[in-house]
């Protein structure tokens, strides 16, 4: 059968473009609400997952990367005479304060790894080197942290709990999940800059194992375990989730911006389905006529099924491109928003579902159709 | 012996619930033949316009029987009238109805799809009522003559036994009026086909074989006419009394 459905859309252009204004609508919310979530989560968990260690050590029942408590560096030692450990190194994450330049202060995230390690994440550098925390006094921050800050230069010296600091490189899209400023440092310097400087010296907050080559990791974990009290061993895939989790779904956080996403795709899927009805409808004596000439109910659905899809399709294409230019937009404000090709896909079942079930309503109404109601019209 | 391609009989057809129902037709008994153009009259309300739409298989019976081309459509369920209509009838409609956003040509296509026949036939049956040169056309670019004749082609379109128009000529002028019943007068006698056609305008008389009048549900006049080629040069009416046929009319 010809291709009534593209003809329709083609005739009557000004409702189509609402209805595809309305799954453009649908998709970018989604798109955004669902991306800058991804993006969230990609940071909550970024330096976990960056981090080339097997194994990272922690307090009994941390909940996220971000709120460790502290536990005894002697540790260390005992850690590193287990079967199967090939190398440990500490990371050091606590809060702390920024002086900025107009007198305020700043909260900040110090993370101090060695920097003559292996184990830490890469920092995704676009200015300086890691080599440059050696130097007295060396911090690097996120270029997209800059603003908040105090706008450093590259050399700037600025002050950290109340000592000096030395801005020495910048990051990309290396960001805290809960915005507040990573500053990166050595493990020396960070002793000074972050809350562990005040008399816990001989604390860690983490430690990162790396096991020897063909080691199980399991039993090592175990061997872990059995020999340091007061300490749990993850993996890093087991802590990535949980600190995931933690913000996912302790905070709540994940299901209001799936609610916001549910909602968009609501009033979209209402604007779409209203509009499809209103063009069936205004068409009703044409499908009368199609019913009357003896087109099945399959064959008529295909009509409105063929208009749904092709503003879906419409809405999906434009509202996608929209969300990247939107996703670039925000990149430069700070934010991270991910559109992977997972997630496109996925809305693109998603788009399609929100058309079929508006083009339903439609195909509902048209199967009480009488097609002898083309002799009253 | 001739056999009828449409056999009503005592067909009633009542409107609403119990208390508040109407009788739209109220036992009819009719029988119409193959290249016969028989038209229904009568003032509105009186039935005709029911008893087209139960002959297309649009509108079910309350009771009696109608049988078109050999199905008996007081039985057929949904799905077996849609298979009728769609071999079996060719539909005119008094406002065209034509779909607005295809063109002259793809509205008579799509009904040769829909009957499974070839739709590159489309052109010739465009062609058929002179408007080939209107092909690209969509409706809104017609004029009402063209329009009706677009509407012509798309029943004739895959040659369907049983043509069924309502009020084919009233939105049209006496020229173009005359023009589409020509045309239907002249499919009919080509192809033998089974013409209905209802309507108020009297002029549609001329090219009828039989005149049915119809009133409160009811056939109370058939008047049947003889033509030139059966009757000599003169066409005559003639007239016969049957069923409830209550009055008869002279001949011209």
């Amino acid at each position: 059968m010809l291709s009534i459905g593209w003809r329709n859309l083609k005739r009557d252009r000004m409702r189509a473009a609402i209805a595809v204004v309305g799954v453009v609508f649908a998709v970018v919310l989604v798109t955004l609400e669902v991306g800058m979530l991804l993006g969230l989560v990609r940071n909550a968990s970024l330096l976990i997952d960056e981090s080339r260690a097997d194994l990272w050590i922690s307090t009994v029942d941390v909940k996220t990367f971000d709120f460790a408590t502290p536990f005894e560096r002697r540790k260390l030692y005992r850690l590193q005479a287990i079967e199967g450990v090939e190398r440990v190194e500490e990371y050091n994450v606590s809060y702390s304060v920024w002086k900025l330049p107009g007198g305020g202060n700043a909260n900040i995230q110090v993370v101090a790894f060695d920097d003559q390690g292996t184990l830490a994440a890469d920092l995704n550098l676009v200015a300086g080197s890691v080599a440059d925390l050696h130097n007295q006094d060396a911090v690097i921050i996120d270029e997209g942290d800059r603003a908040k800050l105090g706008n450093p230069q590259l050399g700037d010296w600025v002050e950290i709990m109340q000592r000096r600091a030395r801005v020495v490189g910048f990051t990309r899209n290396m960001r805290s999940f809960t915005t507040t400023p990573y500053v990166f440092t050595s493990l020396r310097r960070g002793e000074n800059y972050g809350w562990l400087a005040s008399g816990e010296r001989e604390q860690s907050i983490y430690f990162l194992v790396k096991l020897k080559r063909g080691a199980d990791v399991s039993a090592v974990q175990a061997a872990i375990s059995a020999a340091i009290p007061d300490i749990e061993v993850h993996s890093r895939e087991s802590f990535s989730w949980r600190t995931r989790r933690y913000w996912l779904v302790e905070t709540g956080m994940g299901a209001s911006f799936l609610a916001a996403a549910l909602l968009g795709l609501l009033v979209g899927g209402v604007i779409v389905s209203q509009t499809l009805y209103a063009m069936t409808i205004e068409k009703l004596p044409e499908f009368g006529v199609l019913k009357a000439l003896g087109a099945t109910m399959l064959e008529i659905s295909r009509v409105v099924f063929e208009q749904s899809l092709l503003c879906g399709g419409a809405g999906l294409a434009v509202g996608i491109a929209i969300s990247h230019g939107l996703a670039a937009l925000a990149a430069f404000a700070g934010t991270t928003i991910e559109i992977p090709v997972l997630l496109i896909a996925g809305i693109a079942i998603l788009t399609a579902g929100l058309c079929l079930s508006a083009a339903f309503v439609s195909i509902w109404r048209l199967k009480r159709l009488e097609p002898g109601m083309v002799f009253r019209t | 012996m001739r056999v009828p391609s449409i056999a009503i009989k005592n067909v009633t057809r009542r409107y609403g619930e119990e208390s508040k129902s109407f009788w739209a037709v109220r036992g009819i008994t009719l029988d119409v033949y193959p290249g016969e153009v028989t038209v229904l009259m009568g003032p509105s309300g009186s039935g005709k316009t029911t008893l087209l739409s139960m002959l297309g298989g649009v509108l079910a019976p309350t009771s009696g029987s109608i049988g078109v081309c050999g199905t008996r459509l007081d039985r057929c369920d949904e799905d077996a009238c849609q298979r009728f209509r769609r071999s079996k009838i060719g539909f005119i409609f008094q406002n065209f109805n034509l779909l607005s956003s295809l063109t002259a040509l793809e509205n008579i296509a799509i009904a040769l799809s829909l009957r499974g026949a070839d739709s590159a036939s489309a052109e010739a049956a465009l062609d058929s009522v002179g408007l080939a040169s209107k092909a690209g056309s969509y409706p809104h670019e017609l004029s009402g003559g063209q329009r009706q004749r677009v509407g012509i082609a798309r029943a004739l379109a895959g040659d369907p036994p049983v043509l069924l128009a309502d009020e084919p000529t009233a939105a049209l002028d006496a020229a173009q009026g005359r023009r589409v019943m020509q045309l239907l007068r002249q499919r009919t006698q080509e192809r033998g086909t089974t013409v209905i056609v209802v309507t108020h305008d009297p002029r549609v008389r001329e090219f009828s074989d039989r005149v049915i009048e119809m009133e409160d549900g009811r056939i109370t006049k058939i008047v049947r006419r003889v033509r030139p080629e059966q009757a000599g040069r003169q066409a005559l009416w003639t007239v016969s009394r049957s069923g409830n046929v209550v009055a008869e009319v002279g001949g011209i």
